[in-house]
């Protein structure tokens, strides 16, 4: 369920703790979901488990996930400053996408065009549920 | 836990290794680097108890090694090259292995047979070097020590079998709290491998650290800036250990706070700015040529 990228700089331990919150952030990873644990994540991805374990570590400081004393590690309910961070994420992919639509020559009326298309779809999907 | 207090070891006069302290928590994977002579091997000799150190003392578990047959029975000292009795093979290295250490597990012995897939019947001597290194993991292995020490156990497997006894070690590791301790010049190896990583030249350690704290506090970052003058206040907030220019890009080896470290450029606003962390290789070059210990640009 894990790609790491052993040949990256990044630290292994933060690129786990970075895949799980996008998990989380995206959804793909469900409140109260069990994470594998620190034993079978070390063997499907040959990673030190101290390494697994501190990641596992922070992402509970952090609030992303809470553990049960011998059960394992469980995904937390999102909480509002997740949503924050998130939303923040969006914000400035969108910000980079703008200045791009802006130097092509997009103008403010096709911009708000977009987002109304958008909603028009999304209201579309609810009522097909 | 393994603990190291002020060890020095003499070998004529000279000294191998130079007054180290050092601890290993129970669990851990301890990657121990260094230049060429730096001490490595002695470190780790002294500390499986094969030799006696002139000063200091090394326990294990609270207890001392050297001439403590009851702490070297769970300790396991793998050398640079396997070594095996002269015409004997697997079944009978595994009988002596097996007299030596109480803690001997035959069922395991015989379930890594599917791992490793040696002969136990052919003689020792007529396998290949990487199948020599396998048969002493293996035996290492069945042993189920508490410490496991090895010097430079990687060279001459192939991938797969890396692959396999990495996460044979670490499955020990998770499950019963094995300690390894690793020398090692495969600094990508180690990288995978270790959690902490101890960096050794002339029998001196010259840093000791959990290696993500390690990688995430020095820093490598390209920058181009839109005023040379820029670079000159820059020295003075930030700990910078190597700088070279290359062209009008400036590259800056700097130590501190990945955030600090980004405000601090950024205030410039740069044309261009990367930060990247440094992997092991660039850390041990970086701090052996802190102590005059680096290649030399020579064309011979």
């Amino acid at each position: 369920m894990f790609e790491l990228d052993v040949r990256s700089r990044k630290p292994i331990y933060e690129q786990l703790t970075d895949k799980v919150k996008e998990m989380i952030l995206h959804g793909i990873l469900q409140t109260d979901e069990q994470l594998p644990s620190v034993r079978t994540l070390s063997q499907q991805l040959t990673v030190n488990p101290n390494t697994i374990q501190k990641a596992y570590r922070e992402l509970e400081r952090e609030g992303y996930i809470y553990s049960l004393q011998g059960k394992g590690s469980f995904v937390a309910p999102m909480k509002k400053e997740q949503n924050e961070i998130k939303k923040a994420e969006v914000r400035a992919e969108l910000l980079r996408l703008m200045a791009e639509a802006v130097y092509l020559g997009f103008t403010a009326a096709e911009i708000s065009s977009l987002y109304e298309q958008v909603e028009k779809q999304r209201e579309g999907g609810e009522s097909d549920d | 836990m393994i603990e190291i207090r002020g060890v020095s070891k003499l070998f004529q006069g000279e000294k191998a290794v130079d007054d180290i302290s050092l601890t290993v928590r129970k669990g851990t994977i301890y990657g121990l680097l260094g230049s060429n002579g730096a001490g490595k091997t002695t470190l780790l000799k002294t500390l499986a108890g094969i030799y006696s150190p002139d000063k200091g003392t090394v326990k294990v578990e609270g207890e001392a090694v050297f001439e403590h047959p009851t702490t070297k029975q769970r300790v396991i000292f793998m050398p640079d090259s396997p070594y095996f009795f002269p015409q004997s093979t697997m079944l009978q290295m595994a009988a002596f292995y097996r007299s030596i250490y109480p803690s001997w597990n035959q069922k395991r012995f015989e379930d890594l047979g599917t791992v490793f897939q040696l002969d136990k019947k052919r003689k020792l001597s007529r396998f290949s070097k990487g199948m020599q290194r396998q048969a002493s993991f293996w035996l290492c292995l069945s042993c189920m020590p508490d410490v496991l020490i090895m010097d430079e156990p990687i060279d001459g497997l192939d991938p797969v079998m890396r692959r396999q006894i990495k996460n044979l070690l670490f499955q020990e590791v998770a499950e019963r709290e094995l300690t390894v301790i690793i020398s090692s010049h495969n600094l990508r190896e180690i990288e995978d491998l270790c959690d902490h990583v101890g960096i050794m030249h002339g029998g001196k350690m010259l840093i000791e650290k959990d290696l993500d704290d390690l990688k995430a506090d020095t820093h490598k970052i390209q920058v181009a800036f839109r005023d040379e003058r820029h670079e000159i206040p820059l020295a003075a907030k930030l700990q910078i250990l190597h700088q070279e220019r290359r062209g009008s890009v400036n590259l800056y080896i700097v130590k501190g706070d990945r955030e600090r470290i980004k405000a601090a450029f950024q205030v410039y606003e740069p044309y261009v700015f990367d930060l990247l962390p440094l992997t092991l290789e660039e850390i041990f070059i970086y701090e052996m040529g802190d102590v005059g210990y680096d290649a030399q640009p020579i064309l011979l």
